[in-house]
């Protein structure tokens, strides 16, 4: 690491230490639903963007930092080693940001980037439909010229703080008549459009993060579509493999807390008259989830190494997900089974590691199936990788 | 490297994979492993003629001077070409001859430089082997005796260094010529029949230690770690072979009128292959790194290689097994010569529950 990266790190370190509110519980907020603590996470979030530490990826002509691939790794570990309250901005700072910077028009990038940066406006990205989740790309939302606006009509699902997001980057079909890849189109979406009905998706542990949206004949200026009308397909898929790529490094980083939490429950909680530490079996569970979540960033390393030399994230990213996948579930299964009756109640405190374990272990389901499920990146690595014959 | 090849890395590789498919590949292997048995002299001769076995000597002692990085990617052809000759274990006996400045070192140096093989015979507690089997003890006057068990390539190798402890108690290596009096080999037939196993026999021969009489219990214990590192990146370099094996089979294999390959149930075992064989280089890389500084990390670094090479390892062999159908069963396809590669090496200087054990000392209980 060059000194200029360890600077940035103390810097952004120091930064968290005096930044993140005082009345914030990060164990508690996990898995549970984000407009809990919405107006905390703002105000948090409207400070980061005054101090520049929104956007730190973005170059700096579009008012970012033009931090180095490893700045942005550093950026995102020391984001979840603080426990920072998650970003509402993720999306616009790390999906909308860019592609406008590489397809939008001038006057698409002055009106919109300013405010992602500054934390003031928050995005929906409206991908996934009921019946296009893995078919991303046979998705059923149209959109119908009419004079100088689009109209929109379907439904959209799995998308986060729809009710607070000012805008929404919405999939839609803009011609239903060519091959389904060449007739979409990607669309800026005003949230508080008439038209536009929101309700909450009760998740399995009981909270609820992500919504289902009902476009019904909402209206868009023509000018609002971003890249070529029918070509949202590329911009699209560009980042859905960032997506599972090196971003997951970030996201590594709560494993390691995870895991340290239960290294601490097996040393301190004793059954049958011994720790649980001192057990083999448990020994050798450890130090397999160890193994598997420092061999997800070991891997995620690697091929960030190709990055650093030039190279764009292309099929290695569907490897990083069974990784990821692998990481995440196999530490929270342990959890559960080493938590025994401990796991089992959903507590009225988080203060205790065996809080997080069961909400840990029913968030963990959701790794292998979002952002491209497992079985998804499988076919990729067989037919793309290896170039096994597609399916009949 | 850092965690990935640098071109002249990369470039080795290309060398000794040329070399190695060119000289007969695996056509070569069953014909003189496993039909004729003994050393293959005229290949040996051409890895001397190339460099190879002279990879890790000093610059100072004739050699290329390259680092456990190299040796690594050496290791990893090695694997993919299922070599039947002791390649790794001479660069690893440079390694640590390289480190001693005594005349015994010197010597080994010298005859490594002139073509010379060397193997290693690791003591019970280092190399793995049941509590209960005999070591070997060297008297007052140098003389070796005792027994261990299961050398590679034993007799078909020139030197061997042997680990044997001292009357005062300490352990030290000694290099050895394998045909000198005193010195008795015993073939066991092994699995693997590429890499001949052999018990040792010694009944007072003469050797001299490559460390003096001092204790060389840390250097020992250097040279069973980059062993398994090395063990570990055979592994990587057969199991990725097997996967692409595995990938063309099912793809030209047919039933119902299509590939084998265009099933999904095919597919997920070829995806999950492939993804275990990318994360042992990982996890090897990482390794290669850990023992060239040789600082606190390595005996972590080196578990988690082993591990990750050991289990997953064996997870490739038994699926390209399993692709290949009844072929896969059969002694005329291939794919076993492969899969006894990997499965030895699971085992060797410690299987799978041992490496996580030692993973288990380290972050369960050392870690604050």
């Amino acid at each position: 690491m060059s000194p200029q990266e360890i600077e940035f790190r103390r810097e952004f370190r120091d930064w968290l230490a005096r930044n993140i509110p005082e009345s914030w519980e990060p164990s508690r907020a996990r898995g549970l639903s984000h407009h809990e603590s919405w107006e905390l996470r703002r105000d948090f979030e409207r400070r980061m963007g005054r101090d520049g530490w929104l956007g730190v990826a973005w170059p700096e002509k579009y008012g970012g930092r033009g931090a180095t691939l490893m700045e942005q790794v550093i950026y995102q570990e020391e984001l979840a080693r603080a426990e920072a309250p998650g970003l509402a901005g993720h999306v616009g700072l790390q999906m909308v940001g860019p592609i406008l910077m590489e397809v939008g028009t001038d006057a698409q990038r002055e009106r919109f980037l300013p405010p992602i940066l500054r934390g003031e406006e928050v995005w929906y990205q409206g991908f996934s439909e009921p019946n296009a989740g893995s078919d991303l790309a046979g998705l059923q939302t149209r959109a119908e010229l009419e004079g100088d606006e689009w109209v929109i009509t379907g439904q959209k699902v799995w998308g986060g703080f729809a009710e607070f997001a000012d805008w929404g980057a919405v999939l839609v079909r803009t011609d239903p008549d060519v091959p389904k890849h060449k007739g979409i189109s990607f669309m800026v979406v005003d949230m508080k459009s008439p038209g536009i009905e929101i309700s909450y998706i009760r998740e399995i542990h009981g909270g609820s993060n992500m919504n289902e949206v009902f476009f019904d004949g909402v209206r868009v200026p023509k000018d609002n579509v971003i890249s070529a009308v029918n070509d949202g397909w590329t911009a699209a898929t560009r980042l859905l493999t960032w997506e599972r790529g090196v971003i997951t490094l970030a996201i590594l980083v709560n494993y390691e807390i995870f895991w340290e939490r239960l290294l601490g429950y097996a040393r301190s909680t004793r059954r049958g008259g011994r720790p649980l530490a001192e057990v083999p079996h448990v020994r050798e569970g450890l130090a397999q989830t160890y193994l598997n979540i420092r061999m997800m960033k070991l891997a995620n390393l690697r091929w960030l190494a190709h990055y650093l030399r030039g190279a764009r994230p292309g099929l290695e990213t569907s490897y990083m997900k069974l990784y990821w996948n692998k990481a995440h579930q196999s530490v929270t299964d342990l959890a559960l089974e080493l938590g025994g009756a401990d796991a089992l109640e959903l507590p009225d405190s988080f203060a205790a590691p065996e809080g997080a374990f069961p909400v840990e272990w029913m968030a963990a389901r959701a790794t292998s199936i979002l952002g491209g499920t497992e079985d998804i990146q499988r076919n990729i690595i067989a037919e793309r990788i290896y170039g096994l014959p597609r399916g009949n | 490297m850092d965690l990935e090849l640098s071109e002249e890395q990369d470039q080795l590789a290309q060398g000794l994979r040329e070399l190695l498919v060119g000289s007969g590949d695996i056509g070569r292997v069953r014909r003189f492993a496993y039909e004729a048995g003994g050393h293959d002299g005229e290949l040996w001769e051409q890895l001397v003629k190339q460099g190879w076995t002279s990879g890790s000597l000093p610059e100072t002692a004739g050699g290329l001077g390259l680092g456990f990085e190299e040796a690594l990617v050496i290791a990893i052809e090695v694997g993919r070409a299922v070599l039947h000759l002791p390649l790794c274990e001479t660069l690893l006996a440079s390694r640590i001859a390289g480190r001693s400045d005594t005349q015994a070192a010197a010597q080994l140096l010298r005859e490594v430089a002139a073509g010379q093989s060397v193997t290693l015979a690791l003591g019970p507690s280092t190399g793995g082997i049941n509590d209960a089997d005999d070591g070997v003890q060297a008297n007052t006057s140098g003389q070796l005796v005792g027994s261990l068990r299961s050398v590679p390539f034993g007799p078909l190798a020139d030197r061997c260094l042997v680990e044997a402890e001292l009357s005062n108690g300490t352990s030290t290596l000694f290099a050895l010529d394998c045909k000198a009096d005193g010195v008795q080999w015993r073939e066991r037939r092994a699995m693997d029949e590429s890499v001949p196993r052999f018990d040792l026999q010694l009944a007072s021969a003469s050797a001299a230690s490559l460390f003096g009489d001092v204790d060389a219990r840390s250097e020992i214990e250097r040279l069973s770690d980059e062993w398994r590192v090395l063990l570990g990146a055979q592994s990587e370099g057969a199991s990725r072979r097997l996967v692409e094996m595995t990938a063309d089979y099912v793809k030209k294999r047919e039933q119902f009128g299509r590939p084998v390959g265009s099933n999904q149930a095919v597919k997920v075992r070829v995806a999950e292959m492939g993804a275990a064989v990318e994360k042992m280089r990982a996890a090897l890389y990482f390794a290669a790194l850990a023992v060239e500084e040789d600082g606190e990390e390595r005996p972590l670094a080196v578990a988690m290689a082993k591990a990750e090479t050991g289990a997953p390892g064996g997870f490739v062999a038994t699926q390209a097994i399993h692709t290949h159908g009844a072929i896969g069963y059969t002694w005329e396809q291939d794919v076993h010569l492969f899969v006894k590669r990997i499965k030895s090496n699971e085992v060797l200087l410690g299987a799978g529950h041992e490496m996580l054990e030692r993973i288990a000392k380290i972050v369960v209980d050392e870690r604050p």
